[in-house]
């Protein structure tokens, strides 16, 4: 009888003993997959976070709110602060202070202003100018889908999120709601839409900065966004730790600090993927021993029948392949259903749906684990048999 | 063609057997010849189920020779023993030793290599052990006289040049022990058959009846 026939009808007649095993094993698999699903999502929480600016300007606040502020659209603004000081920033003079220090920012490539002025729906709304447009190269960088960037007062780019999420298009009207005092609602008038890499900005709208400040609103802005040649940080920090009413975020540092606080640092993620892969697999070898013990006897039987341990190891791979294979399967259903409430469950901590949506595929190490596993697992009744005194085993039966 | 049978060779065998170890036998010498029929008799516990598994390969003797068919068991490797066991050694287990979740077909059919030929060669043992009726039932459903057949059937089934059968009549009545003897007999004709049991019953169409007590004297 072939190894795989035999493996069958085993399985197929010993129909408590199969299904407790498969149950077993798809447990195992779906809690496996389901945990190493939430941490990849979890890894994701930041992963709307804007790439591509150096550092931050911003009112003094926790660095992490400020940077979490600015790039990933989210909490409340800390204060303003000058527009004077964006304008510094932007201009990039060789500054002579009053002790004498020179401090040269020739080093800022770029820097960007956002005002948060008000909310359409959920989506936030920032002002800023045209130095907004004008990024480049950078992973984020907005990018003209549809219309054209605002060009005045009322106007306002849509990120497609918002597009899509409010069912609107160039031309349409949305309400936008104040901020704060000092803010004037109004309707703003949909002048295009953007993309930008898949970032927090596609989730909200931008306006005229000018166009703010000439009805009314401060001389001011939440955040200045800094582009930066390499290596030459140090005096623009230096500027606005010392000199200003503000503070400089690093950004990297930041990111650096977040994936860290936020679980996901490098060496703590693959740590959990192994942990997750090697429970999963401890379950998987549990229940394959069990069973594989369970067959002492039979394998007693056959080895005295004729069957080679060469027979017997092919038997023994084919029924735990025959077990692992639908279990994966079933695990990974099972990992389906219970995967979006367990995602509710866990609310802010990991990113929407609409943002990541976190393929099945991400499982597969567990189930690769448990199939690895299974196979293994025959080494166990297999050094039993090459140690087994048959005829003992046999007289037991 | 059919394949001749092989002797049995037996020199100086000894076994020893914990707790001590204590010697469990000796046999000097002991030559079963090619297509002879013998049967091995003597109380329980004696050894000679041990001995049918030494001369099976299923066990290490602690010293001596078991030659089959000319080569020594006792040399052979792990899954040397098994090919023998398979292609030339036909067993019937005292305690059968059937799988209880496969038809009778199926275990019959167990140790042959797949296709039609095992198939029908299945087939025709259990139609010579009167169970061909039972093909596709379950062994675990059987009397143990029935199961007792399928044993048998199990090793005819195979064609082996030699067929060792431990108590082969020990949960059958008169009539079922004397039908499966003789059909142990025919399946066995012209190879070599070794038999061990304490039932006396064991005696009727053996070349050669041996006591075990004498096979052990010094």
């Amino acid at each position: 009888m072939r190894p795989l026939t035999l493996a069958f009808r085993h399985l197929t007649r010993n129909a408590t003993a199969t299904v407790i095993a498969l149950v077993a094993i798809t447990a195992a698999v779906a809690c496996g997959g389901v945990l190493l699903r939430l941490y990849r999502l979890a890894e994701t929480r930041f992963a709307t976070l804007v790439d591509g600016p150096d550092a931050v300007v911003g009112a003094k606040a926790p660095t992490m709110d400020i940077l979490l502020g600015a790039l990933n659209a989210e909490g409340e603004p800390p204060g303003t602060i000058p527009g004077a000081l964006y304008r510094t920033l932007r201009d990039r003079p060789v500054m002579r202070m009053e002790d004498g220090t020179t401090l040269d920012l020739s080093a800022v490539r770029r820097a960007v202003p956002l005002l948060c002025v008000g909310r359409i729906a959920a989506a936030r709304v920032f002002a800023t100018d045209g130095e907004f447009f004008a990024q480049s190269g950078a992973p984020s960088a907005p990018l003209l889908k549809r219309g054209r960037w605002f060009g005045q007062s009322g106007e306002a780019v849509l990120g497609r999120g918002v597009a899509r999420a409010l069912g609107v298009d160039v031309g349409d009207s949305v309400n936008m709601e104040a901020a704060r005092a000092g803010f004037s609602p109004g309707r703003l008038r949909v002048a295009g839409v953007f993309t930008s890499g898949g970032s927090a900005w596609e989730g909200c709208a931008f306006t005229s900065l000018g166009g703010v400040q000439h009805s009314g609103g401060p001389d001011a802005v939440h955040y200045v966004l800094l582009y930066l040649r390499p290596g030459s940080a140090e005096q623009v920090a230096r500027l606005v730790d010392a000199r200003t009413v503000a503070q400089y975020v690093d950004v990297h540092k930041e990111e650096q600090r977040l994936a860290e606080l936020g679980g996901v640092g490098v060496r703590f993620g693959v740590s959990i993927t192994v942990l997750v892969i090697l429970l999963a697999g401890l379950a998987v070898a549990a229940v394959m021993i069990t069973r594989f013990e369970g067959m002492a006897t039979e394998l007693a039987v056959f080895q005295a029948i004729g069957f080679t341990l060469g027979e017997l190891g092919a038997w023994l791979v084919c029924e735990g392949l025959l077990l692992a294979l639908p279990a994966c399967l079933l695990g990974a259903v099972a990992e389906y259903l219970a995967l979006p409430p367990l995602r509710a469950l866990m609310g802010s901590a990991l990113p929407p749906v609409t943002v990541v949506s976190g393929s099945p595929a991400w499982s597969a190490p567990v189930w690769g684990a448990a199939v690895l596993v299974t196979v293994c697992a025959v080494a166990v009744p297999f050094l039993r048999l090459l140690r087994q005194d048959t005829p003992a085993t046999l007289r037991r039966v | 063609m059919t394949a001749p049978a092989m002797d049995i060779s037996l020199e100086l065998l000894r076994m020893d057997v914990p707790p001590g170890p204590r010697t469990l036998f000796q046999i000097g010498a002991l030559r079963i010849a090619a297509g002879e029929h013998v049967a091995i008799t003597g109380p329980s516990g004696v050894g000679k189920t041990t001995l049918l598994e030494i001369i099976a390969g299923l066990l290490l003797p602690s010293a001596g020779r078991v030659l089959v068919g000319g080569r020594d068991v006792t040399r052979m490797g792990n899954r040397e023993r098994c090919l023998m066991r398979r292609e030339r050694i036909g067993i019937v287990f005292q305690r059968l030793n059937l799988i209880s979740y496969l038809t009778t077909e199926e275990n019959v059919a167990l140790p042959l290599a797949p296709g039609p030929v095992s198939r029908r060669a299945a087939a025709e043992a259990m139609d010579r052990i009167g169970i061909g009726g039972l093909r596709s039932r379950r062994v675990a459903d059987l009397s143990p006289g029935e199961q007792q057949r399928v044993a048998a059937a199990r090793v005819l089934a195979g064609h082996p040049l030699v067929v060792l059968a431990d108590e082969p009549t020990s949960s059958l009545d008169d009539r079922n022990a004397g039908e499966v003897l003789d059909a142990l007999s025919e399946a066995a004709g012209g190879k070599t058959m070794v038999v061990v049991s304490h039932d006396p019953r064991v005696r009727r169409g053996f070349d050669r009846v041996l006591d075990f007590g004498s096979l052990c004297a010094p």
